[in-house]
């Protein structure tokens, strides 16, 4: 059974949008002694499970490139190329909403030295550069091999960016989810988690899609050869 | 073994497979040219035998030494080469270069006699014609042979292009010259003249016959004391490009926050940070060798001289200090320990942003690329400085 | 501002980062698979020619 990834992007879409619902109308609202902007509080319905989200595109994203940096799998690029979009868009919406919710709840949208935060914007950034760069060159052996080896040392960040707020709470909060020093109400959780599933389809899909667009692109160059080499 | 050993090299390029499973060994006193259409695969040996790009299988050995293989080892050792870019900067001098190229002093006047290029052994290599400058990159390919005894590895690419007659000439007799010495030299060429220099012609990438080459003789030019180069800061004294690339940055960074704070009434974390902050800018503008290296692609060659790419880095280091002096002066008082780390942390940032343009020199439009979207992560080490030493 | 600002800017740049993305993958697909026909046709009348 073949399975468009455009299919499964629409079902995480449809996901997101019953969490956003979910979040505004069903949600129980947070305590005003608990934070200082309870309404912005709702922003972590989207917030977290985007994060989450980058990083599962930032985990297929060093998965890409190991496996074209060592096998040369044309596979292994197509997902190089689709995780580092996905982990473009999920970074800049986790980045875009920390920030409006950080100005919110802080009185800051950003803390030069928490680890967690700038760590994020890093990973994003790498993203951004791997697909602003594989943009400005022709496709290729050398360009491969050099965004790969970006990819695969990039990912570095990730598991610092996941153990920051365990080890260094500068300004981002520390976890609240799957551990005994935070708590989360269950019908939060329920939305979180209806949340983390919708994006996870949707990177799923979205890295479906753009691995099919990889394919297209490669398959309309060859057929661009074969039509000049017929015309010589 | 030869002192030339290319041992099943298979290569790609581009989207194309360009060498595949492809072996030569050349030893001592022998001339092989590769010849063959353009676009056939013939530079792309002559790159790899450098040790320039990476291959698939194989590896490539010069005078006993792994230069490449494909396991991502490498070595590097003694031997001359000339691209089809002349690989050279045009604010280098052409005696200097010459001497860089020998490693060594030795009579340089001399030698250009012979090319009738003594006149401008003082001048830029800019300031020379396509020819001159043509000469100059064989040249600096020959040298490593003519001034030794023992035999040396040379690879030229295409050396005649841009070459007069005469030229092609001397060019010649100086092979059959250095291979009577026991050199071994692999030549890419189309040209007649050159490809009858030959002991093997190589029609890429599998035919192969015998020539048959007139015997020339070998007369060593007389080294002199051994020579560092230290490219990287001359280019740096000489182009002040250290200074218009990256002091200039941390100059106007200074300069915005005077136009925004007054300095004497800034405390603590405030403080620190207007003094780190020019040195930090400055750094982030990254190595002011690199972009003279990619001029006729000067990297290429220098990597096959050290792995650590030409910097200026000793002057990078005073002027950090510089910039983080006058920003502590400008407060009123001189912090001693301010300006050693405002140095060290301008000079690690330059490093490592070096470094970051160094990794995307082989793809083929490297100024392309947006590596600036990368230097964001150095300020939060950065930060985390100006937060410790504050407290 | 208040906290339902901070709410509205928040997903509202989220869903145009969301829509952006999305559209341009399917819109960059559809792009690609009209060359593709295109050129496949173009390709298989030169054969029977």
């Amino acid at each position: 059974m073949n399975i468009r990834g455009e299919v499964v992007t629409m079902f995480g879409l449809a996901g997101l949008g019953l969490t956003f619902w979910l979040g505004m109308e069903w949600a129980p609202s947070v305590s005003i002694n608990a934070f200082k902007a309870p309404d912005a509080q709702r922003i972590f319905y989207w917030h977290v499970p985007s994060a989450w989200a980058a990083m599962l595109a930032f985990g297929l994203l060093f998965i890409g490139s190991t496996y074209w940096f060592f096998k040369r799998s044309e596979w292994a690029w197509r997902l190089h190329v689709a995780s580092s979009e996905a982990g473009l868009a999920t970074g800049l919406m986790c980045v875009w909403s920390g920030c409006i919710w950080g100005a919110a709840e802080w009185g800051v949208p950003w803390d030069w030295t928490d680890i967690r935060l700038n760590t994020f914007a890093m990973l994003t950034l790498l993203s951004l550069y791997l697909v602003l760069g594989r943009k400005s060159q022709p496709d290729g052996i050398e360009a491969r091999d050099t965004f790969s080896a970006f990819g695969m040392y990039g990912f570095v960040l990730v598991p610092i960016t996941y153990v920051a707020t365990r080890l260094w709470q500068i300004r981002h909060p520390g976890p609240v989810i799957a551990t005994s020093e935070g708590s989360l109400n269950s019908d939060m959780s329920i939305v979180l988690l209806i949340g983390a599933i919708s994006f996870t389809v949707l990177i799923i899909g979205h890295v479906m899609a753009g691995m099919r667009l990889t394919n297209l692109e490669l398959r309309l160059e060859d057929l661009q050869r074969q039509y000049e080499e017929r015309s010589e | 073994m030869g002192v030339i050993e290319l041992s099943k090299l298979t290569v790609r390029r581009g989207r194309s497979q360009v060498l595949d499973s492809w072996s030569v060994s050349i030893d001592s006193g022998e001339v092989v040219c590769l010849s063959g259409d353009n676009g056939c695969g013939k530079s792309t040996v002559i790159e790899t035998a450098a040790g320039l790009i990476p291959m698939e299988k194989g590896s490539s050995m010069i005078s006993g030494q792994l230069i490449r293989d494909s396991e991502g080892r490498r070595g590097r050792t003694k031997f001359g080469l000339c691209l089809q870019d002349d690989c050279v900067m045009g604010d280098e001098l052409v005696q200097e270069r010459l001497l860089d190229a020998a490693g060594c002093n030795f009579d340089v006047s001399a030698l250009l006699k012979n090319w009738g290029l003594e006149h401008r052994i003082h001048d830029k290599i800019a300031m020379l014609s396509g020819g001159q400058r043509r000469k100059i990159a064989i040249l600096s390919g020959l040298i490593p042979a003519m001034i030794s005894t023992e035999p040396v590895a040379v690879l030229l690419d295409e050396p005649d292009s841009g070459l007069d007659d005469d030229s092609v000439d001397k060019l010649v007799q100086i092979i059959r010259d250095l291979a009577a010495g026991g050199h071994a030299i692999l030549v890419a060429s189309h040209n007649s003249k050159v490809i009858s220099s030959a002991d093997r012609i190589v029609e890429f990438p599998f035919s192969e016959r015998k020539g048959e080459p007139t015997t020339g003789t070998f007369n060593p030019i007389e080294k002199g004391t051994d020579r560092k180069s230290f490219i990287g800061h001359r280019m740096n004294l000489r182009t002040l490009s250290g200074v218009a690339n990256n002091a200039i940055a941390g100059l106007l960074t200074l300069g915005a926050m005077l136009a925004l704070l007054n300095p004497e009434q800034l405390e603590n974390r405030l403080l620190t940070a207007f003094i780190l902050a020019p040195a930090l800018t400055a750094g982030l503008c990254g190595n002011p060798i690199h972009r003279l290296t990619l001029e006729n692609r000067a990297h290429s060659w220098w990597n096959t001289k050290s792995m650590i790419p030409p910097n200026s880095i000793f002057h990078s280091f005073i002027i950090y200090s510089g910039i983080t002096a006058l920003a502590s002066i400008i407060t009123g008082e001189l912090y001693l320990q301010l300006i050693i780390v405002g140095a060290v942390l301008g000079t690690i940032t330059e490093a490592i942003v070096g470094l970051l343009s160094h990794a995307t020199l082989r793809l083929s439009r490297p100024n392309a690329v947006m590596i600036r979207l990368l230097t964001p992560i150095l300020l939060l080490p950065w930060a985390l400085v100006v937060d410790t030493l504050s407290t | 501002m208040s906290g339902q600002t901070y709410l509205v800017a928040a997903y509202l740049g989220m869903i145009a980062a969301l829509g952006i993305w999305t559209w341009t993958v399917f819109a960059r697909s559809r792009t690609l698979e009209s060359k593709i026909k295109s050129l496949e046709n173009a390709l298989s009348n030169d054969e029977s020619e």
